[in-house]
């Protein structure tokens, strides 16, 4: 942004001349322009002047920076005995660190980082104002023009759209169904991702407005034909990018295809599930068949995900599982299942999964019972006396 | 008195200011150049420059000392043993903290958590590949007919383990550094059957029967030679009392017993009993051999499904009902 | 239940405006008209047979089906019974025995509803139509667990008696065999002094010593074991043939029961301190012949900590395994793919399973695991 901001500055005339003449004062020895300059009274407003001030000092600064940080990638080589060309990649780089000072802290952005300064300095706001100090911005003296251009931009589109309908209704044209936006696997950009966007500080109950607008433009019924300004405030689910990358099957010895799904969690149960492809609808739970499970509805949340996909007698099942109880041990094979089966079936069926929730992990907890409390949320029985 | 001599020096002044912006010193086109408004200084004091002499001196500090590192320098040199990061030696632009999305993360001086993780600054791969270089005039080749796990097993068949500890303490001995483990594998006595059971039953739960292996862990003594000495001697006194037949052991019972022997049983009397029934007296049936290796697989393995089965398919064939 | 939950959507839609036929069912997949169990072989297994009404009272009447299958014969209006592979496997043996040699035990064991007591039951039957007196104990752990009534025995020093059980097993017995009893001129082998007055001599009918235990219920346990004495000696000499059926025969070796010496409640007595118990382990004893005992261990049997696994060796403890070997132990699995199947159909057949939304089986199968039991009362509330 800031590079991009001083080629913009390079690029207006007026700039251009301005930063000729900040060059004559750093580097320039005393010239007869000087005379010229006078009698044009410069009108260069002292925003402009102090705002050129931190630009440049910002450049030296990262100058320094980039310089160290080419150093040091020369000492990091050294240090390690390699040739110095394989750290121009920072995944290498990465490596090294991790090995000299090595860290389990568990945020892996708290662990220690050699990066390149671009990645480490937060990105600065170019010029909003030309030498004479007027602002380039119309909306400048909002104090936040770049958002408040965001919201303006949201209305003219909806607008727009509006107009578009009316045009469509006089010539009785239904809007097509198909052409409907998808957009349950996405959401709103959050807060700090807006104001990163924006390079603007943002306060709560702006980025509702924000929220409210870009509602109101996606529930239009022609809302598709803005779909790219839209885009640019969305964000994939978190959910959805995990079942997006769905795994492929491995071969084992007998040539059937199957999924080991670790790591299935509920309540206080752990365990895996494998699902093999094809199969006759055998299950084994802790090398048991299903009577591992005394009540019905166990059975029921190990059978959902099956029946749900028809591929009941398709797959064999094997599952281990340990700690907690019936029902989150259940519930840990079901979320394994469906891991699993997403391999195995197609994207619509996965996407019908997803619908019914059978790829969401349950996080619930038992809640931690209170002091001066009978159980959780319940109080002891009260006595007047 | 003093006003008037400002005012009379305020003319020449002015006149003075003027001349200079029209001068070409460098000094006063600065000061043309600046828009600020013009203050009147009527004393005529040199402000800037006094304020700027009131700001403290930075003390003389040399720079760092990894600015005047060369990038070929000899590392293991630099940093030759284990030490606290040190943000003048250490010439990466290392960083570390965690800050918000838009901050910047606090860089290597005076940062105390760079100072907090351990570091293997000391021990690049350069380093460790001289270390094990300077080491190896002190190795000596591997004994030679001790290749295999088989061959070592055969002319050492004693496992010898304890553990050793380094730790940063006035004392140099650790007490745990005091317990001793032995490992045989029980095949190496070449005991009998009779001196086999009873060994098992001297050593009880420290003889795994997967692996046929005995252990014995010691850590009654102070010092692990002494340790060492008693598990020898347990070993000893094992094979030996093992070896020897008391009067008392001829008095064995069946509850004694620790497998189940279906010559010694009811089972024996009443499946004879069965077949015999009805028979005139002098001709005996015996019961098949099958029956009787199904019925001791039944009791000594313990009860399941296929033993269950085969114990069924003998007696349906020993009743002729197949 | 999904099918269930799923059902309250779709069942207005198919059962107003469906024409979707329901399937239709051919009656001899599921049935068979072979009603007497003599006849049923290998090709009858997994279907259904009728046992008639009054012969279904005459047998039953005093136990010996499970109550919930009772009460589903109420609501089907038959009794239908399934004939199990394992019924036709010991048929299969029992054509086979030579009859002069020592009784051969059969022991039904299985894990739990998987059709041990129903197997009996489908025995019991077809004893009876090929003449042997049944000596059916219709579930043994009842006596120990759900005693009618106990006291002191009055002729056994230290022993528990439990009259009424006793005498309400005579009843049973007398029911299931009324026409064996009446017609064969059996006579008993010497005479038993009940008391002063009362004394049974010998020669006179057998009827003749159950109906002294019916009316006289104190004398009750000790006519069953003179009377098991009396069907050994006359089997063994060949007047009549015996099927033995006890079902839950693990309870006469547990090692405790919920019958106590005293009235207090106090001193919990082991089972072989209760009068009733010794002739039953006497008749299953291998030293007589003519006869067929066909036993089951039942882990509810069992008292509630010691419920570890279904295996005999395990129900019957060292004890009950040595009186018995050597025995023929027969496992009651749990349905197969064609029993299932043609248990289903009769449901449907039986408008008891009404929601035949398309995979509705093999949901079933996966939540019962193809367990009879299980099956049933799943099947409740479909």
């Amino acid at each position: 942004m800031l590079l991009k901001s001083t080629l913009k500055l390079l690029n207006n005339p007026v700039n251009r001349l301005l930063i000729n003449r900040i060059n004559s004062f750093n580097y320039g020895t005393v010239t007869s322009s000087i005379n010229l300059d006078f009698l044009k009274r410069d009108k260069t407003s002292k925003a402009m002047k102090a705002y050129l001030e931190r630009a440049q000092q910002h450049d030296e600064f990262m100058k320094t920076q980039n310089e160290e940080f080419k150093i040091g990638k020369r000492h990091l080589a050294n240090m390690m005995g390699e040739d110095p060309v394989i750290y121009e990649d920072q995944e290498k780089i990465d490596e090294a660190i991790s090995y000299l000072m090595p860290s389990a802290l568990y945020d892996k952005r708290a662990r220690p980082m050699m990066k390149p300064p671009e990645k480490i300095f937060p990105e600065r706001k170019a010029a909003e104002f030309d030498e004479t100090g007027r602002a380039h911005h119309f909306l400048f003296y909002t104090s936040k023009p770049n958002f408040f251009q965001l919201l303006y931009d949201a209305v003219e589109h909806l607008n727009g759209l509006n107009k578009f309908e009316d045009n469509m209704t006089r010539q009785q044209k239904s809007v097509d169904p198909a052409l409907r936006l998808e957009l349950s696997g996405s959401e709103w950009i959050n807060q700090d991702q807006l104001e990163l966007k924006l390079v603007e500080n943002i306060q709560p109950v702006e980025y509702r407005y924000f929220v409210n607008v870009m509602n109101r433009l996606i529930e239009h019924p022609y809302s598709f034909r803005v779909k790219d300004f839209i885009d640019i405030y969305r964000r994939p689910l978190m959910n959805q990018t995990i079942i997006l990358d769905i795994p492929k099957p491995h071969i084992d010895k007998d040539g059937k295809s199957f999924i080991t799904v670790y790591e299935c969690l509920r309540k206080k149960a752990r365990g895996d599930v494998t699902v093999r492809f094809p199969g006759s609808g055998k299950i084994l739970i802790n090398g048991q068949d299903v009577t591992y499970f005394e009540y019905d509805q166990s059975r029921e949340q190990i059978l959902f995900p099956l029946i749900f996909t028809e591929m009941l007698d398709k797959v064999d099942i094997e599952a281990n599982v340990e700690g907690g109880g019936p029902s989150g041990q259940a519930g840990a094979i079901r979320w394994g299942i469906a891991m699993g089966l997403r391999s195995f079936v197609d994207a619509d069926v996965v996407e019908k999964m997803r619908y019914a929730g059978l790829l969401q992990r349950d996080y619930r907890r038992r809640e931690r019972k209170k002091p001066g409390q009978e159980g959780a949320r319940r109080k002891f029985t009260w006595k007047k006396r | 008195m003093l006003k008037k001599i400002n005012l009379n020096s305020l003319i020449p002044l002015a006149q003075r200011t003027c001349f200079r912006n029209y001068s070409q010193e460098p000094a006063a086109v600065e000061t043309v150049h600046d828009d600020d408004f013009r203050v009147l200084n009527l004393r005529k004091t040199k402000g800037t420059q006094q304020q700027l002499s009131r700001r403290p001196k930075p003390p003389d500090v040399p720079p760092p000392r990894y600015k005047q590192m060369a990038v070929d320098q000899d590392w293991g040199a630099v940093w030759p043993g284990p030490k606290t990061f040190h943000p003048a030696s250490v010439p990466l632009p290392v960083r570390q903290g965690w800050v918000p999305l838009n901050k910047t993360v606090p860089g290597k001086f005076a940062n105390a958590e760079l100072m907090k993780i351990p570091n293997f600054l000391h021990l690049t791969p350069p380093v460790i590949a001289k270390q094990c270089e300077a080491l190896k005039q002190f190795c000596t080749p591997f004994p030679k007919g001790l290749e295999t796990e088989e061959q070592q097993e055969k002319h050492f068949p004693v496992q010898f383990i304890s553990s050793d500890y380094v730790h940063g303490l006035p004392t140099i001995r650790n007490p745990l550094s005091r317990i001793v483990t032995i490992k045989l594998k029980l095949s190496q006595l070449k005991l009998d059957e009779h001196a086999r059971d009873k060994f098992l039953r001297l050593i009880g739960e420290r003889y795994n029967e997967e692996t046929d292996e005995i252990t014995i862990v010691t850590d009654r003594c102070p010092l692990k030679q002494q340790n060492f000495d008693y598990a020898m001697y347990l070993l000893t006194a094992l094979y030996h009392e093992s070896r020897t037949v008391e009067e008392w052991e001829s008095s064995k019972q069946e509850g004694d017993m620790e497998y189940y022997n279906w010559h010694n049983n009811q089972s024996k009397v009443t499946s004879t009993e069965v077949l015999n029934w009805g028979l005139p007296g002098d001709s005996k049936v015996e019961p098949p051999q099958e029956y009787i290796s199904c019925v001791e697989n039944l009791m000594n393995e313990g009860e399941n499904e296929y033993n269950i089965n085969k114990y069924k398919e003998s007696v349906v064939k020993m009743l002729g009902l197949a | 239940m999904l099918l269930r939950r799923s059902s309250r959507l779709i069942k207005p839609h198919i059962g107003l405006y469906s024409t979707v036929v329901e399937p239709k069912l051919n009656v001899d997949e599921f049935r068979t008209i072979e009603d007497n169990p003599v006849n049923h072989s290998k090709q009858h297994i997994g279907k259904y047979y009728k046992i008639d009404d009054g012969l279904k009272r005459k047998l039953f009447s005093q136990g010996g089906l499970p109550k919930k299958y009772e009460k589903q014969i109420k609501t089907f209006n038959e009794a239908c019974l399934m004939v199990r592979p394992q019924a036709i496997e010991i048929m299969e043996y029992i054509n086979r025995t030579d009859f002069s040699k020592p009784v051969v035990r059969y022991l039904l064991y299985g894990e739990r509803g998987a059709g041990k007591t129903m197997t009996m039951a489908h025995l019991a039957h077809y004893g009876h139509e090929n003449g042997f007196c049944l000596v059916h104990v219709p579930y043994a752990p009842d006596w120990y667990k759900r005693p009618k009534e106990f006291g002191p025995s009055a002729t056994h020093e230290g022993m528990v008696d439990l009259p009424l059980d006793a005498a309400s097993w005579l009843i049973h017995f007398k029911s299931q065999n009324n026409d064996l009893l009446t017609k064969s001129e059996v006579g008993i082998s010497k005479t038993y002094d009940w008391s002063k007055r009362e004394q049974t001599t010998a020669g006179s009918k057998l009827i003749e010593l159950v109906d002294h235990g019916i009316n006289r219920a104190k004398y009750a346990s000790d006519v069953i074991a003179a009377l098991m004495d009396e069907i050994k000696i006359a089997s063994t000499a060949g007047k009549i043939k015996t099927m033995v059926l006890i079902d839950g025969y693990n309870s006469f070796f547990n090692e405790q029961t919920r019958v106590f010496s005293d009235t207090r409640k106090k001193h919990p007595v082991t089972p072989d301190k209760v009068t009733l118990t010794q002739p039953f382990i006497n008749i299953t004893n291998f030293d007589w012949c003519n006869g067929v005992c066909v036993l089951s261990v039942d882990i509810f049997g069992m008292l509630g900590w010691e419920r570890e696994s279904y295996l005999p060796r395990y129900l019957l403890g060292k004890e009950g395994f040595e009186h018995l070997d050597p025995f023929v132990p027969i496992k009651m699995d749990k349905y197969d793919e064609r029993q299932f199947d043609s248990c289903i159909s009769y449901y449907v057949n039986r408008k008891w399973i009404q929601n035949t939304a398309q995979g509705f089986d093999k949901e079933l199968k996966f939540l019962s695991n193809s367990n009879p039991y299980k099956l049933m009362e799943l099947c409740n509330s479909v």
